[in-house]
């Protein structure tokens, strides 16, 4: 019986970035609770999966393998994952705050009796409590939550802990859990890819992101040239979005995705607080806004105040030469 | 097709964040002086989406509900301005200090009491709290089959088609009446009330249910019956300092910042 | 409340005298100079010609004919015109002003106002003679029409009076008057013949209309002298020709003539003569039936004009209880308004004057009148055949294109900026702002229907009584660091300074606040802030078509003032937002307003006068242009205080756009714009942006926040490749006056 059951998710590489950092909070949070830290992996073809949940911090895992398990469905999942915590009854079930966990984690805890914490930014263990901080009101508060009752159902905001060095010395235990052909209410039926191509937003390691104030979609193309340069993800603030000058599926906010890379470069970007709810756990901010005032200076690390469009060719070659 | 949809008054979202101020002794959020509370705009799209199922079937009805305090009507009324038909509120003392589950239950008891429809919709999440899981508790306590953060909602004979935003793209999923739906902001913007269903709707009776009409005993729901604690509320403090990159030319400047970039190893 | 809004600009427009006084009455002309003709030759010792007359009905038999068909003429006519009435009632029966006052009376209200436009707007075509061309064709023509008529008369009169007036010199002076006024005629006919075809303008489009009127004028103009050619070749030039010498155009013509034999002439003359009356007839019914109405109908829409401020909007009482909001159908609209599409005559000043059509965007405030004016003809008839046959109004056009949104694209209602450039400019008085406002009230309040940005600032006024979404500010952050420095209304003082919206939420507008304040507290003026408690007065949900949004926002306020002792008539409310002061002053009384409004410059010309703020301060040399502001100036009629005040401060030279005071260019953000996503070819604050930089002003100088906020857009994209240093610069006048008039650190 482990402490705390991490829920991961993972993808043709393996465990998923915010699985490894949900086993690295996990090993963190136990060493106070007490316990172990178990993973339990739900898809299909999880043999290499397992075999690095150990290195990254799991004691055990659990496997439940199957082709109707490929792709997250509610109905699936959710009898799954009921067993897993029904079987290695933690008293803390962490899950990321990913599409799969937004979806699962309030009905698995309801499922279960208890309750479930979303997107947490900071997690510290409190006797047998997890004292979840988490950002409110469009990111202009922080609460500090805990769940009361068993198991404490916890999802958390990608990039916001860190993973563990991998320790190829450690292993976890393999647990294969049976799986029932499931019965599907809601069935996925297709899937379509969002228009814009490239890295994916939450994966990037520098974004480079553009609002309203660029005056039109035409200079999304100069953006993704400079993101190009800098092989860099292109973000877009919910009013570029709404405008239809870039698809939603890129928007960075409260409501779109939320993204915490080392460099986020903010172009022509106000910074309301729905923005910064997206995007304030970046590392780093560049600004470039041509008004002095704007509210994303005084979330920044460097600004330029310029206008973008004289800036940006600029911009583009210096990192050009920089990088080469 | 008769749908539910599940509303919650909120501060404006809006609120400028100088106006933004938090009581963290009472862990409360003060209410902006001049500044009414809204409904919250991802339910706003949820009764959107709810009327647009029922234009798309033919028949029906629209109902709302909300559970909150006595400003909570305006939610229903602006609701019932956009064309909703009927407005329940669960509106209780006992109510107070609730939390996410405790909402769920006492929603679950009241869609169970006016009759479960044929679609349940609530917004993604409430933009105060933005928490997210009312719409899913409520279909597990239902055993509905429930899709979450949705742009798009189709009526499809029988079925409901819709598509749901994941981190990558988008994902069509059908789902069979009834079932649980949350619309996120992607489904669009929702229509502005006419003036005349305004007035309607300002005419029209809203029904209050209490936990007693619900079935609940005081100790289930509230801040008695919550399972989520808050330990504290506050707000959160910018400390950085920017750095302003000055030179005479946009090359100056542009140079400017990459050498900055480099100083600091962020490049 | 009175209008106590104290400038001697401001009352000009009560008392209907808006003319500079520089131009000449266009009636003298035609009145003075037949007279002053006869006069001059019947005095001419000089000339023998005792006994010098021509006989009536000359080689003419059966004229009696003639006598017959002028009441065919005349009932043709009117007809005609109770025809097209039947439309024009279809409206609601409300001419002018209040709609409360459901009556044809307040037609007549203010009724010296009327008439004294009648006989200068619409006798004296005061407005068309703003444009040199169109105003002398017009004149040519319309003062040849007159005397011609006259000259026709009274020939008829002398016959049939015992006693003969049109003999010898007066006759002599009476003919060479009929020449000199049909060669006028000719003269304003080839004119607008080349108007048409030389100088077209973009929004002119000339129509059959156009071709039979000026066609018909002119063949009569021409037939006209062909029958005097013949009647002096026949008759005169032999005898008496220094007879002849007095009819100089008839004497070319009879010398033209002069090969063909007097019997064929005789023959000739006589069919002229019946084309030329016969065509007269014909031509005088298109009265009842074209454009050529204007000569009746123009006039008449002179005098039926509202009285009071351009700049006000009616009001809908009882809102809650009303069956429609807004003009839907034809029906929804006044008789005023219906009567007025006829009114139009196609001239295009209406689009050449207004903003958005200079930018290149989707409004044509010409185009929306004359679209309406075709649905009123297409559909209207078969509204009111439906009335006459007892059916229900609407029956049978359920398939008509909707008039709003189908005749009428939304686009172009949104694109309006309420400037009133279009109504300044109407030379039949046409009031297109109240009709297009009446248009948006529909799709706003009865269907909902606008753009996103609309919808979005109609959000932001419900729920946070201010126009500003997404502002980062509250009500008071203007005060930070000053609050001390502010007084808090008491109800003592004198004055109220109404900070307003923009004011408090835009940051440029910020400062604009705080000069005000540091120019009151300089001048000593007793005035007191509402802090925090103020909301919006409700002028953009007006503007934007939301009626009822803007009566609940007015009743809130007034309720504050109510409270606070500000609706009082002892009070006046500063404004330094001239949409603020246009919704005060000439909206809020049917609100229940008794206090009374300022707007800054007033004040501030008033206390620069009085010597209270002496503007001292040397600044740099500059020169300056002002730009006028619809609301402040156009609207109000406020165009002087703000100029005397930049007037006055050291080292400024006041130059002018060329389109300044009553045909000021809008900035673009009138009408709710300011909150709207433009569409078109260019935005307006650019157009206006590049006027101002042609002048080679370093600095723009206006009295309203909009203005500033579109000045400072603007020259970011006129002027992006300016340094900053040598952009131009955008300045409140009161912004000004504190640099000249407060001393650092007060």
């Amino acid at each position: 019986m482990a402490s705390i059951l991490v829920i991961g998710e993972t993808d043709d590489a393996g465990l998923t970035a915010p699985t490894l950092e949900l086993l690295g909070a996990a090993s963190r949070l136990s060493a106070d609770l007490g316990g172990g830290v178990a993973l339990a992996l739900i898809g299909s073809g999880l043999a290499d999966a397992a075999a690095a949940a150990g290195p990254a911090g799991a004691d055990s895992v659990y496997t439940a393998d199957a082709d109707s398990l490929a792709s997250y469905q509610t109905d699936s999942y959710l009898p799954v994952a009921q067993g897993i915590v029904e079987r290695d009854s933690p008293s803390v079930v962490l899950m990321s705050q990913s599409s799969m966990g937004r979806d699962l984690a309030p009905r698995l805890a309801t499922r279960l009796g208890s309750a479930a914490i979303m997107d947490s930014l900071g997690l510290e263990v409190d006797g047998d409590r997890i004292k979840a901080t988490r950002s409110c009101y469009g990111g202009n508060a922080r609460q500090v939550v805990t769940v009361q009752t068993d198991p404490q159902v916890i999802t958390v905001r990608p990039k916001s802990q860190d993973p563990l060095e991998a320790d190829s010395s450690r292993s976890a235990e393999v647990i294969s859990v049976d799986v029932a052909e499931p019965t599907l209410r809601a069935r996925t039926t297709g899937k379509e890819q969002a228009e814009a191509d490239g890295i994916r937003l939450e994966d990037a390691e520098i974004v480079v992101s553009g609002g309203r104030g660029l005056g039109g979609p035409e200079a999304f193309s100069d953006l993704e040239r400079l993101a190009g340069v800098l092989t860099a993800a292109v973000g877009s603030s919910r009013a570029a979005c709404d405008l239809g000058w870039y698809p939603p599926s890129q928007q960075v906010g409260l409501t779109g995705t939320v993204v915490s890379p080392t460099l986020y470069v903010a172009i022509a970007i106000s910074g309301a607080s729905q923005h910064m709810a997206g995007c304030g756990g970046s590392k780093n901010i560049v600004a470039i806004n041509k008004d002095p005032d704007a509210p994303i200076f005084s979330f920044s690390r460097f600004g330029i105040v310029d206008d973008y469009k004289k800036v940006l060719p600029a911009l583009e070659s210096a990192f050009a030469e920089a990088l080469d | 097709m008769d749908v539910i949809v599940c509303v919650k008054q909120i501060p404006d979202p809006e609120t400028p964040a100088a106006a933004f101020k938090v009581d963290e002794g009472a862990m409360q959020v003060l209410p902006a002086q001049g500044i009414s509370p809204v409904i919250s705009p991802f339910d706003a799209q949820a009764v959107e989406a709810a009327l647009r199922i029922k234009d798309a079937s033919g028949d029906g009805t629209v109902n709302v509900v909300s559970l909150g305090p006595d400003s909570a009507r305006d939610a229903i009324k602006h609701s019932l301005a956009m064309g909703a038909d009927e407005g329940y509120h669960l509106k209780d003392d006992a109510f107070e200090g609730g939390d996410a589950w405790t909402t769920a239950l006492a929603l679950s008891k009241a869609i169970r009491h006016l009759g479960v429809p044929d679609v349940l919709i609530f917004g993604r999440q409430a933009a105060d709290w933005d928490q997210g899981t009312v719409g899913s508790i409520v279909a597990e306590l239902l055993d509905l089959p429930s899709a979450t953060v949705l742009r798009a909602v189709e009526l499809n004979g029988d079925s409901i088609t819709v598509s749901r935003v994941v981190a990558d793209g988008f994902e069509n999923i059908e789902l069979p009446t009834p079932c649980v739906l949350t619309i996120s902001n992607e489904f669009g913007d929702p229509r502005y009330p006419q003036l005349r269903q305004i007035m309607q709707a300002a005419r029209k009776q809203v029904t209050e249910l209490t936990a007693a009409d619900l079935g609940l005993a005081a100790s289930e729901v509230g801040a008695a019956g919550s399972r989520v604690q808050m330990h504290a509320l506050f707000q959160p403090t910018s400390d950085v300092e920017v750095e302003i990159i000055e030179g005479d030319t946009p090359e100056e400047k542009a140079s400017g910042l990459v050498n900055a970039l480099r100083e600091a190893k962020i490049l | 409340m009175t209008k106590a809004a104290v400038t001697s600009d401001s009352d000009k427009r009560r008392t209907g005298t808006t003319s500079t006084g520089k131009r000449v009455s266009a009636l003298a002309i035609p009145a003075w100079l037949p007279l002053g003709g006869i006069l001059l030759v019947s005095g001419a010792e000089t000339v023998r010609v005792t006994g010098a007359h021509r006989e009536l009905f000359f080689n003419i038999d059966h004229f009696w004919v003639l006598y017959m068909l002028l009441p065919f003429v005349i009932g043709i006519i009117i007809y005609g015109l109770i025809r097209r009435s039947r439309v024009w009632r279809l409206g609601r029966p409300i001419i002018s002003g209040q709609l409360s006052r459901d009556s044809l009376r307040s037609a007549f209200d203010d009724l010296p106002v009327r008439l004294g436009r009648l006989v200068k707007g619409g006798g004296g075509t005061e407005r068309v003679l703003r444009d040199p061309y169109s105003g002398v064709m017009h004149l040519c023509i319309m003062t040849s029409m007159i005397v011609l008529f006259l000259v026709t008369a009274l020939l008829a009169i002398d016959d049939y009076i015992p006693v003969d007036i049109l003999v010898g010199p007066r006759y002599l002076g009476y003919s060479l008057v009929a020449d000199i006024f049909g060669l006028v005629g000719i003269i304003g006919v080839a004119m607008a013949v080349a108007h048409r075809w030389v100088r077209p303008r973009t929004a002119w489009l000339p129509t059959w209309e156009d071709w039979l009127i000026l066609g018909g004028l002119g063949m009569l103009l021409i037939t006209g002298f062909i029958v005097e050619g013949l009647r002096i070749h026949t008759s005169e030039i032999d005898v008496h020709p220094e007879w002849s010498y007095w009819s100089p155009v008839g004497y070319v013509v009879a010398l033209i003539f002069s090969g063909v034999k007097v019997s064929a002439a005789l023959d000739i003359h006589t069919t002229f003569w019946w084309i030329h009356m016969i065509g007269a007839l014909s031509w005088i019914t298109l009265l009842g039936y074209s454009k050529l109405n204007h000569l009746v109908l123009a006039p008449a829409n002179a005098f039926l004009k509202r009285t009071s401020a351009p700049g006000k909007l009616d009001m809908i009482e009882n809102i809650e209880e009303q069956e429609h909001f807004g003009v839907a159908q034809l029906e929804h609209f006044s008789m005023k308004q219906l009567f007025e599409l006829d009114v139009c005559v196609r001239c295009g000043r209406c689009t050449d004057n207004c903003p958005a059509d200079i930018a290149g965007q989707p409004l044509s405030p010409m185009h929306i009148i004359q679209d309406l004016k075709s649905y009123a003809t297409a559909v209207g008839e078969r509204k009111v055949a439906n009335l006459v046959q007892g059916n229900d109004l609407n029956f049978g056009l359920d398939d008509e294109t909707p008039m709003v949104g189908g005749v009428v694209r939304d686009e172009s209602l949104w694109a309006c900026r309420t400037c009133g450039a279009c109504v300044e400019a109407c030379p039949v008085f046409i009031e297109h702002v109240p009709t297009i406002v009446d248009m948006r009230r529909s799709l706003v309040m009865e269907e909902a229907r606008m753009p996103d940005t609309v919808q979005g600032t109609l959000e932001t006024l419900e729920r946070q009584g201010h126009p500003w979404r997404g502002t980062p500010y509250t009500r008071e952050s203007w005060m930070e660091g000053i609050e001390d420095q502010v007084p808090d209304w008491t109800g003592e003082q004198d004055y109220l300074y109404f900070v307003g919206c923009t004011g408090a939420f835009v940051d440029r507008a910020q400062e604009i606040t705080r000069s005000v304040v540091s120019l009151l507290r300089a001048a000593d003026v007793s005035f007191g802030v509402i802090k925090g408690m103020e909301s919006c007065n409700g002028d953009p949900a007006r503007r934007l078509g939301h009626e009822y949004l803007y009566q609940i926002l007015a009743e809130g306020l007034i309720e504050l003032f109510n409270e606070t002792g500000v609706n009082d008539e002892q009070k006046t409310v500063i404004t330094h937002c001239p949409h603020c002061f246009n919704t005060f002053l000439n909206e809020y009384p049917d609100m229940g307003a008794k206090f009374q409004v300022i707007h800054h410059t007033q004040l501030l010309e008033q206390l620069v006068d009085a010597g209270r703020l002496v503007p001292s301060h040397d600044g740099p040399e500059q020169t300056i242009t002002y730009h006028d502001s619809c609301y402040l100036g156009r609207h109000n009629d406020i165009f002087e205080a703000p100029r005397r005040i930049l007037e006055q401060v050291p080292n400024v030279t006041l130059i002018e756009m060329p389109r300044n005071r009553e045909q000021g260019l809008c900035c673009g953000a009138g009408g709710g714009n300011m909150w709207m996503e433009e569409q078109g070819k260019s935005r307006v604050n650019e157009v206006r942006v590049e006027e101002a930089v042609a002048t080679g002003a370093e600095s723009a100088c206006t009295a309203c926040p909009f203005c500033i906020q579109m000045f400072d857009s603007g020259i970011g994209t006129v002027q992006l490749d300016v340094e900053d240093e040598d952009k131009l610069k955008v300045l409140d006048v009161a912004e000004l006056l504190q640099a000249a008039a407060v001393a650092d650190g007060e």
